[in-house]
């Protein structure tokens, strides 16, 4: 392999239940604020669970869906604080899992109701390529564009990706992102599968029931450090390694030994170059549910050693109010550390 | 661009597609033969559309597996065409270190439409719609059926996402994978095609880009170092030059192979005779000045798939290089102006030391692929 490039990150934004803006999102997490409620946006009487993490006080976009509204937002403070206007010469890696299906479920009704007189246009923001497709052309980015989705882990593969390009001198900037919109369908999906907390959302906890679906959008500027030093961009922290893996044991279960997770977390570590103990901070998926946290445990125990010492367990609360947000804790973790703080919560480890 | 210093061969080619079904040399002959799948279908609700769809076949024919009655039709085309890249790269199983690369533009229409009617209907959807349903469950139950524990990534940008699937599979050869998997598929159903219908009829900017006649269908390809290849006695399609993508201001692209001399082969992706041109110019030729060019464009044969077209173009290239072939265009292409030769009226044998894949979706040109023959 060639020389590889330093990767930066030289702009963030943040959009979820408990902050309209990487800041407000920063002091929630370290007040420990909540953002999980009672479900507003469809009826959610006929589901065990009615609660949910529903983003709030971002501008709606004519004619696109929840998810591209979500999406602008966070593209937007991102390209803001990265210094980044129309047009950039980026690429754009996002990730989601199911992009617009709130729209998709709205033509779905009325087709199901009356084929003829169902409204086509909802079709215009439905599949993931519409929202990539806005999203370049709103900001004016002119590179090549991608969505991944492997479901939860979209928006953390959607920064290895850029990772890798950047790395390997595929791309000069990326801006890599995650978004994903409450909707009824993956309300109804993950009641279906028996795995939603009815009252609270409480990870790694001995008695957590599940998970509460939350909804939000995050994206990182990731630079070359060459180049962003050049055009005299403010650097927020480094991306130093990207890891990941399957664990080949069931469509949505984890392996209860973590053998998964554990490979990606040493592939990321071979890739940083760094051993366990450089490590000072772990974020987590902890979506409450039995199989998630405990193969979690098991394969953070099995890389980084026992946990209950160490400290390593640290979760941004956002983790525990909305457990779909991968990207947006691993986003602040530099702004919380620049600023001296660090979540507020620290909860017991019980398997 | 492709990051690294391995030589990636293509080892395994196999398919799920209207033409041919599950067998590569049947699809072959029938894409160098002129044929096409592209036919008219009625709607379940009225009306006609022209698509090429898959005829009847049943997975269980190439997958031994007991997870097939439990997946979508996506997953089945997407774990056919899997198995059959694997039979043809010599694999029973894949290798230990072995990413997988899968794409879809628009997933698993009819299970996501069969768990809307649960779910509007009762608020009760099924647990094995949702998890079958979604975008990555094909390469999910690829992993499943194989024991893969390397990275499996689903993309869903359309044909572009075969360009992002082969840079980062190379580049994972190139650190060291054994092999990678790069795949793709698309499903048509009743319910998709009715509402594609609509969807046209409205008119949107958004639906006049998706205007050709849809194709379904599942290409997947082994990649692999050659070298490693080389060592265990794999044959080996062709050699991958190269893996770029079009920037809006990058109107010429860079020719495969250019120590070499022989005849070129373009693999295209446009639907109509001035797109044809234009992506021939876009490639950096300059007709009618076409002397030692060949192309096929496969979309006449196969309808839009957005990456299986990709893929589906990508196979065309390889099996043109190997069997030094142009196909006979089919009756539906009409060749530019000038351009007839190009498009030979009968399968022509030509002796093709390189070929290009140009990828384009319904806004115009994405990517290209550079592949050169082994040897």
């Amino acid at each position: 392999m060639g020389k590889l490039e330093s990767v930066a990150v030289t702009g963030m934004g943040a959009v979820s239940a408990i902050g309209c803006s990487t800041a407000e999102t920063s002091v929630s997490l370290a007040e420990g604020k909540c953002g999980i409620g009672p479900v507003s946006l469809f009826d959610a009487s006929p589901y065990p669970s009615r609660i949910a993490a529903e983003a709030s006080g971002f501008p709606a976009i004519p004619g696109a869906g929840r998810g591209t509204a979500l999406l602008f937002k966070a593209v937007d403070e991102a390209l803001a604080q990265a210094g980044l206007s129309a047009p950039i010469e980026a690429d754009l890696v996002l990730g989601t899992t199911l992009g617009g299906m709130e729209r998709g479920t709205a033509f779905m009704r009325g087709f199901m109701q009356a084929p003829a007189k169902a409204d086509h246009s909802l079709l215009d923001d439905f599949l993931p390529s519409c929202q990539l497709k806005r999203c370049a052309g709103r900001f004016g980015i002119r590179g090549f564009g991608e969505i991944v989705s492997n479901a939860c882990s979209s928006g953390t593969d959607s920064i290895g990706m850029g990772f890798e390009r950047i790395r390997r001198g595929m791309s000069e900037i990326v801006i890599a992102g995650g978004y994903d919109p409450l909707c009824e369908f993956v309300f109804a999906g993950f009641n279906s599968l028996m795995v939603v907390a009815k009252k609270q959302c409480r990870p790694f906890d001995a008695n957590r029931e599940g998970m509460v679906i939350g909804e939000g959008a995050a994206a990182l500027v990731l630079e070359a450090e060459e180049a962003a030093r050049a055009r005299g961009a403010r650097i927020l922290g480094y991306i130093r390694g990207f890891g990941a893996a399957a664990d080949a044991f069931h469509l949505t279960q984890p392996s209860p030994d973590g053998r998964g997770l554990a490979g990606a977390a040493r592939a990321a570590l071979a890739s940083a170059g760094v051993t366990p103990s450089a490590i000072d901070y772990i974020n987590l998926h902890g979506t409450a549910t039995q199989y998630n946290d405990a193969a979690e445990y098991n394969s953070m125990s099995e890389v980084f050693g026992p946990a209950r010492d160490s400290g390593k367990f640290d979760k941004g609360h956002d983790r525990a109010c909305s457990g779909r947000r991968r990207i947006a804790g691993g986003c602040l973790l530099p702004d919380c550390a620049r600023h001296g703080r660090r979540s507020a919560e620290h909860q017991r480890l019980g398997r | 661009m492709i990051a690294n210093r391995s030589r990636i061969a293509i080892t395994g080619l196999g398919m799920a597609l209207p033409l041919g079904v599950c067998d590569a040399g049947a699809f072959w002959n029938a894409v160098s033969g002129g044929m096409t799948a592209v036919r008219t279908h009625p709607l379940a609700r009225g009306g006609e559309t022209r698509a090429a769809r898959m005829p009847a076949w049943n997975v269980d024919d190439v997958v031994d597996s007991r997870q097939t009655r439990r997946m979508s039709p996506l997953s089945k085309l997407a774990i056919a065409a899997c198995r059959k890249a694997l039979d043809g790269a010599g694999f029973a199983s894949p290798p230990r270190k072995c990413p997988v690369f899968f794409a879809s533009k628009c997933g698993s229409t009819e299970f996501l439409r069969e768990f809307h009617e649960g779910m509007i209907g009762s608020g009760a959807g099924s647990p094995f719609l949702f998890t079958n349903g979604v975008a990555n469950a094909p390469a999910g139950h690829i992993s499943l059926e194989y024991g893969i524990q390397s990275p499996c990534f689903t993309l869903m940008g359309g044909a572009s996402s075969a360009v992002v699937a082969i840079q980062h599979a190379a580049a994972m050869i190139s650190d060291g994978a054994d092999a990678a998997l790069v795949g793709a598929a698309e499903e048509l159903s009743d319910f998709f095609l009715a509402s594609r219908a609509g969807f046209l009829a409205s008119g949107s900017e958004a639906s006049r880009a998706e205007a050709s006649p849809p194709g379904e269908g599942g290409v997947f390809m082994v990649l692999e170092d050659s070298r490693r290849a080389e060592g265990r006695g794999a044959h080996v399609h062709a050699v991958i030059d190269g893996a770029d993508f079009l920037r809006p201001d990058s109107d010429r692209v860079p020719a495969p192979g250019n120590s070499r001399k022989g005849q070129r082969f373009l693999s295209l992706s446009a639907t109509d005779p001035s797109g044809l041109r234009a992506e021939i110019v876009r490639l950096g030729f300059h007709p009618p000045g076409m002397d030692g060019i060949c192309a096929a464009a496969v979309k006449f044969n196969l309808g839009e798939a957005h990456a299986v077209s990709a893929l589906a173009q990508t196979a065309v290239a390889c099996f043109a290089l190997e069997g030094s072939l142009a196909p006979r265009r089919p009756d539906s292409l009409e060749p530019p102006d000038g351009l007839g030769g190009v498009f030979p009226a009968e399968a022509l044998h030509a002796d093709f030391d390189s070929a290009v894949v140009s990828i384009s979706d319904g806004q115009g040109p994405r990517g290209v692929v550079r592949l050169l023959r082994d040897g």
